[in-house]
């Protein structure tokens, strides 16, 4: 029997009695009448058996069934790191908001919070005389050491003290390192001998200051680290771990330091050797930081102003700004320098989602290297309502009102060919030179995408459509799988739409020709109605 | 330590505790975003999503409810929000599997066949897939899911029959179209 979209169905009494049948909610007498209802209609038969698979599929799918394909197992459990970064973000976001809320404008003027910080200052004073043998220090460290000069300072970044000063700032110095914290806005730390490793994570747009032999190191968000020997006291080395900063000296071009590189005095810039740098990172947790960044940005409240730098790896000469003066200190004599702000965001800014996600991923080792200075984020969407009853008034949402639409009504629904998974290839290796079956070459298309190679996927499926020819009757599928990979994978919104009129145009009263004709206008976008397939279409 | 223990500590900023709290419970909490997100939706965002919220609000846990209801009911506000923040998404690849002919459709995986089934109910509204999730596929009587999500049971009656006019709707429009392709001679 034929029957068109456009028929109601002649039997939908006993279709609709399959779930109930399926529950085993029916008596006897019913399943029994049903039994031959089905007997007697091929169409329901059908209907009925799919009807089951799919429910079926569902009821027995276990949690894993729904994550995403790919994901791998170590992955999934570093969720709970995720899930800590963003915790410890609030936190530290928080945390910091209150103590810039009680920090005044200027260190001298609240005496409560000049305490605070030489609790902290005290601290490292001690713990670093009992590591060195030796006290003193007028504001914090130690006295001056390091008689080996800076190949010596180099040697115990292994050994670096910890110190917390604020939730969002850490300093890890090496023995016989002082230096001294100010209060105020910004703070300044100035690293008077020894090296210092600074871990700081802005909130809300915070800036720190570095000094070190007359460097003046202004950052948000970064790990840095500065080094002075005692030996040469007018040379300072400044190296980034991540982010990057912005270097004035005198006598030397302005240059931009990015992540991984460092800077001696007035000379080049040069990679940090891959030695120094474990040891550095030995201290620091990277990856962490990162994902604190991540997550930090994503709760800024508004777009920051793109910075110079968030497109900054490498050292360029760059004109110094106006706003920040030449460092004036007179303790520290004429050797000056000075690193702007590394502002949090940049022309490519992502929106809050995708960085929500990044900082996800970054927890589950995806894409965690590639992120670098902080972007510039949205802000991150209110908060929805969270009231479990224990907690607060239940919420009875059961019936709220929605934006549109309900269960069978209409809905306003963005058609887009599957979201795509969280990854892209790294690698792709090249597909085996021939395949004569393109049923095997679907088959290793649809294993190419669990692999994550969305890439060879489409190679594949490409290779399976011309060999299929245009007549088989795959071809529908293998054109709305490569549309899908095209636009959503691949980024290649031109060969998804060439799939999209194809389908349309061959199968216009295939189940799918609706909604892939709705995503090919909306893909079209202005020029939709230049194709004949979209006029008198409302595209969304 | 016992869950107790745990939960007290956990709302102390204790680690550990959560960490085991996190353990104990992120399969079901997995489980019950997965099913009513499907194969396609965040899960491991919103899974996430609930054990910061979690984190946030254990301080408040008064313990007048079992620790396991409380997330329950924790979960689904923050699935609810999820779902009525997001865009729908068609699956143009499911939504044509579902007109696929019998021999290519035995050879459907399970991963397939859930993807289509999300399809079919995408739009639903939350609170119809919610019904429709607890009654047709965790197999939960009507009694209880008017329990669960705290409404007469009429509503949820209604909703599960909506949900089920809704998928059967959608089957019958593929169906439809897999007999004009059948006869067509085109898959």
């Amino acid at each position: 029997m034929r029957r068109t979209t456009a028929e109601p169905c002649p039997h939908a009494e006993v279709r609709a009695r399959l779930f109930d049948a399926r529950r085993g909610a029916l008596s006897d007498v019913e399943a029994t009448l049903l039994a031959d209802s089905l007997a007697a209609c091929p169409e329901c038969a059908r209907h009925a058996e799919r009807l089951g698979d799919l429910l079926d599929a569902a009821a027995g799918a276990s949690a894993d069934a729904f994550w995403p394909e790919g994901a791998t197992e170590s992955g999934r459990a570093d969720l709970f790191a995720a899930i800590m970064v963003e915790v410890d973000a609030e936190r530290v976001a928080s945390a910091a908001e209150e103590e810039a809320d009680e920090r005044p404008s200027a260190w001298w003027s609240t005496p409560r919070l000049i305490a605070a910080a030489a609790v902290v200052l005290v601290a490292s004073v001690a713990a670093l005389a009992a590591f060195v043998g030796q006290g003193g220090g007028s504001e914090g460290g130690a006295p001056l050491t390091a008689p080996g000069g800076l190949a010596a300072v180099a040697g115990p970044y292994s050994a670096l003290e910890r110190a917390t000063v604020v939730p969002n700032l850490t300093v890890y110095s090496s023995p016989g390192a002082r230096y001294i914290i100010t209060e105020g806005t910004p703070r300044r730390i100035r690293v008077e001998s020894g090296a210092v490793l600074v871990d700081f994570l802005p909130v809300n747009g915070e800036r720190l200051v570095a000094e070190a032999a007359g460097t003046e190191v202004s950052v948000v968000g970064t790990i840095f680290y500065a080094r002075v020997d005692a030996t040469a006291p007018e040379v300072a080395e400044v190296g980034v771990l991540v982010g990057a900063v912005e270097v004035r000296r005198p006598g030397a071009p302005d240059l931009r330091l990015g992540e991984l590189r460092r800077v001696r005095g007035a000379g080049p810039s040069e990679a940090i050797p891959a030695a120094e740098r474990q040891a550095l990172e030995r201290n620091v947790d990277v990856e962490r930081h990162r994902m604190m960044l991540g997550a930090l940005a994503s709760r800024l409240p508004a777009p920051a102003e793109a910075g110079p730098l968030a497109e900054v790896a490498e050292i360029e000469p760059v004109a110094a700004p106006a706003e920040v003066a030449k460092a004036a200190d007179p303790e520290v004599g004429a050797v000056v320098a000075e690193v702007a702000a590394v502002q949090p965001g940049g022309p490519g800014a992502e929106v809050v989602e995708p960085a929500a996600r990044a900082a996800r991923g970054a927890a589950r080792g995806v894409a965690a290297s590639e992120g670098r200075a902080p972007h510039t984020l949205q802000p991150r969407p209110a908060a929805a309502p969270v009231a479990p009853r224990d907690v607060a008034a239940p919420d009875r949402h059961g019936e709220a009102p929605r934006a549109a639409g309900g269960a069978g009504g209409p809905r306003p629904v963005e058609v887009v060919v599957e979201a795509s998974p969280a990854s892209e290839p790294v690698a792709p290796e090249p597909p085996e030179p021939v395949r004569a079956d393109p049923r095997r070459l679907r088959d290793e298309a649809r294993e190419a995408l669990r692999a994550g190679d969305a890439s060879r996927a489409a190679s594949l499926y490409e290779e399976a459509l011309t060999r299929l020819g245009p007549a088989a009757p795959e071809a529908a599928s293998v054109r709305l799988e490569l549309a899908r990979l095209y636009a959503s994978r691949l980024g290649q919104s031109g060969r998804a739409v060439e799939h999209l009129r194809a389908f349309v145009d061959r199968y216009p009263e295939d189940v799918a020709a609706p909604s892939a004709r709705q995503q090919l206008c909306r893909m079209l976008g202005p020029g939709a109605g230049d194709d004949v397939r979209c006029r008198g279409r409302v595209v969304p | 330590m016992s869950e107790e223990a745990n939960i007290a500590a956990a709302a102390r900023g204790d680690r550990a505790a959560f960490r085991a709290l996190y353990d104990a419970h992120v399969g079901r909490v997995a489980a019950q975003v997965g099913r009513m997100l499907g194969p396609s939706g965040d899960v491991e965002g919103v899974v996430q999503e609930v054990f910061i919220e979690v984190f946030r609000s254990l301080p408040r846990f008064r313990g007048e409810s079992r620790f396991s209801t409380w997330l329950y009911s924790l979960t689904r506000h923050v699935l609810y929000a999820h779902l009525r923040q997001r865009t729908p998404r068609i699956d143009l690849v499911a939504l044509r599997q579902m007109a696929t002919p019998d021999g290519p459709w035995a050879r459907l995986d399970a991963r397939e066949k859930l993807k289509i089934l999300y399809t079919a109910i995408e739009d639903l509204s939350p609170e119809h897939r919610e019904a429709f999730v607890l009654y047709e596929i965790e197999g939960k009587a009507l009694a209880e899911i008017a329990t669960l999500t705290e409404v007469p049971l009429n509503t949820a009656a209604a909703r599960v029959r909506r949900a089920r006019e809704r998928l059967r709707f959608v089957l019958e429009q593929a169906d439809g179209a897999s007999s004009t392709t059948a006869a067509g001679g085109r898959a």
